[in-house]
């Protein structure tokens, strides 16, 4: 069965008080559901929570690589599945607010290195413009071992329709969805544009000259823990291309 | 320099489907017996083959949702709260995209052949005072690009066609009221979902709808309590919809009542650190509070010691 982390902030007050975003930042209002909805639903399946921080308590080094002076060895490249909801951007790289400056208040994906431990297969944001749909090479330093990258190419909504979207995400893991589709399903209430996205690394088995074999890639094929055909790590000497899966509506 | 009043207009200029006054209903759930053998049934419409010898029940419920598998890694999940019902088949074969090439594929076609579905899950909900119209369609694709910069065409691998519900000419608003999603190289039906209250009999009452206008001022009022620091502008969220409506609750949420509601959409304004919103507030004139608000406990506290390793 999977580890799993959760992190999740709706409170930024502080980091809104440092004057470190001028618009937006926003407090949030459903994203607590949407990690605690996860949380229940992948427990009362046999899989066990061994990280869980909320709001001041969620730093910036928690998916900062140690070699780069974080700590994500401890949190969350300590587990199977890490998801944390909070607010995103994209310029180059994801950065995600955080209400408490451990040690800044914006991480910055471009100090990710996720999976080199062997633990990291599946990192899930719930926030705003967390991957670039156009340009995946963007994201290739993240894999070290990660299978997925799950988040979102735009904006996300903190809606009542995505009350439920963790227990949705939750229910289609336990299902025999893919990751990819449980992610894409869950967040997707079918009614405002939530963009899911997810990105992975393939082997050049799959890449067939331009004339991919999807429904064998990492990213079409990859499951969680005991609900189907888990990947193998795909490790960067062993890296050929990138995919990208995205919905538009 | 914009002004909360401009983005209050701004708002209340989108509204759609506003009517001076509108009925209350009351809504009706199904018994739990007759709710999964009525979602069983609907299940052996849209697949002929699907029937009571191939399901087996999941022994774990979780939250008033009821598990069924199926043959081919599929599923049907009954929401006992709502009556909501989902189902998917996720084998192999369905694994497959729609197009290799997304240029290969006509939009109207992918409509076209969820419109039959779609009309055979709303059949037996369907009330005299009810339609069902086709709202959008949203494609999941997929792109390779090789280390030197390689692209792949653009595949379409699955394609969701979500429609709403119009109850006596106002939309029933939340998740699509029934949503069809074709995959695999067939173009099959791989998961559909039925958001549909139903209707337990005449209506209750009729209400004065408030304004546009004071629909969009609650709607900005509970924004406002988002970032209360300064007064919330068009610099912060640009408007994209203001709907009266009715209001499905999410699908394992129990709802007594279908009562006219306006639903604000507010994308972030430009390039920030921020989500989009989407509020609803009631559109009675007695109550103004937002209709729907998170009921979970946070299952961790705060107090963390920040650690002494980080490198700052």
């Amino acid at each position: 069965m999977a580890n799993i982390g959760i992190e999740y902030i709706e409170n930024f007050a502080a980091a809104r008080a440092a004057g470190v975003v001028e618009s937006g930042g926003q407090d949030l209002t459903y994203v607590s559901d949407v990690a605690e909805g996860l949380r229940e639903a992948l427990e009362c399946k046999g899989h066990t929570t061994t990280v869980s921080w909320i709001e001041t308590d969620v730093f910036e080094v928690d998916l900062r690589a140690q070699s780069l002076g974080g700590i994500d060895q401890d949190v969350a490249d300590k587990v199977d599945l890490f998801l944390i909801s909070t607010h995103g951007d994209y310029d180059g790289a994801v950065s995600l607010l955080y209400n408490s400056k451990v040690d800044k208040f914006l991480g910055t994906s471009a100090e990710w290195r996720l999976g080199d431990t062997c633990a990291l297969e599946w990192l899930l944001i719930f926030g705003c413009h967390s991957i670039d749909r156009d340009r995946p090479l963007d994201h290739l330093h993240i894999f070290q071992g990660l299978h997925l990258f799950c988040g979102a190419y735009g904006d996300m909504f903190d809606s009542f329709t995505i009350d439920e979207a963790g227990e949705d995400v939750g229910d289609n893991l336990t299902s025999c969805d893919s990751v990819k589709d449980a992610w894409c399903d869950g967040v997707s209430d079918w009614f405002v544009d939530n963009h899911p996205a997810v990105v992975s690394v393939e082997t050049e088995a799959t890449y067939n000259g331009g004339n991919i074999d999807w429904a064998n890639t990492v990213i079409e094929s990859d499951h969680l823990w005991g609900h189907g055909t888990t990947r193998a790590d795909v490790k960067p000497d062993k890296q050929y291309w990138m995919a990208v899966v995205w919905e538009e509506g | 320099m914009p002004d909360t009043e401009d983005l209050l207009q701004s708002l209340a200029n989108l509204a759609t489907c506003y009517q001076p006054r509108a009925e209350i209903l009351p809504l009706d759930t199904l018994p739990r017996n007759k709710l999964i053998k009525s979602s069983i049934a609907t299940a052996a419409r849209i697949w002929p083959w699907f029937d009571e010898c191939f399901i087996r029940p999941e022994l774990v419920e979780t939250a008033g949702v009821a598990m069924f598998r199926v043959v081919e890694d599929g599923r049907l999940q009954v929401f006992e709260a709502s009556g909501a019902v989902a189902a998917a088949i996720v084998g192999v074969e369905n694994r497959k995209p729609l197009a290799k090439d997304e240029a290969s594929v006509y939009q109207d076609e992918l409509i076209r052949l969820t419109e039959r579905t779609a009309n055979d899950l709303a059949e037996s909900r369907l009330t005299a005072d009810e339609e069902l119209r086709f709202e959008r369609l949203w494609r999941m694709k997929a792109q390779g690009v090789t280390f030197n910069g390689e692209r792949s065409a653009v595949a379409l691998l699955q394609a969701t066609a979500a429609f709403r519900r119009y109850v006596r000419g106002l939309p029933v608003l939340g998740r699509a009221s029934i949503n069809v999603t074709l995959g695999g190289a067939n173009a099959a039906v791989t998961r559909w979902g039925i958001d549909w209250r139903r209707v337990g009999g005449k209506a209750i009452g009729e209400t004065d709808v408030v304004e546009p206008a004071e629909g969009a001022r609650r709607a900005l009022a509970d924004l406002q309590r988002r970032r209360p620091e300064r007064p919330v502008t068009l610099a912060d969220f640009k408007p994209r919809a203001l709907q009266l409506g009715y209001v499905s609750l999410p699908r394992r949420q129990a709802q007594s009542l279908l009562e006219p509601a306006w639903v604000a959409i507010l994308d972030p304004a430009g390039k920030q650190t921020s989500m989009g919103e989407v509020i609803a507030v009631p559109a009675v004139p007695d109550r103004s509070e937002p209709l729907f608000r998170p009921w979970r406990r946070a299952r961790a506290q705060e107090g963390r010691s920040p650690p002494n390793a980080s490198a700052g």
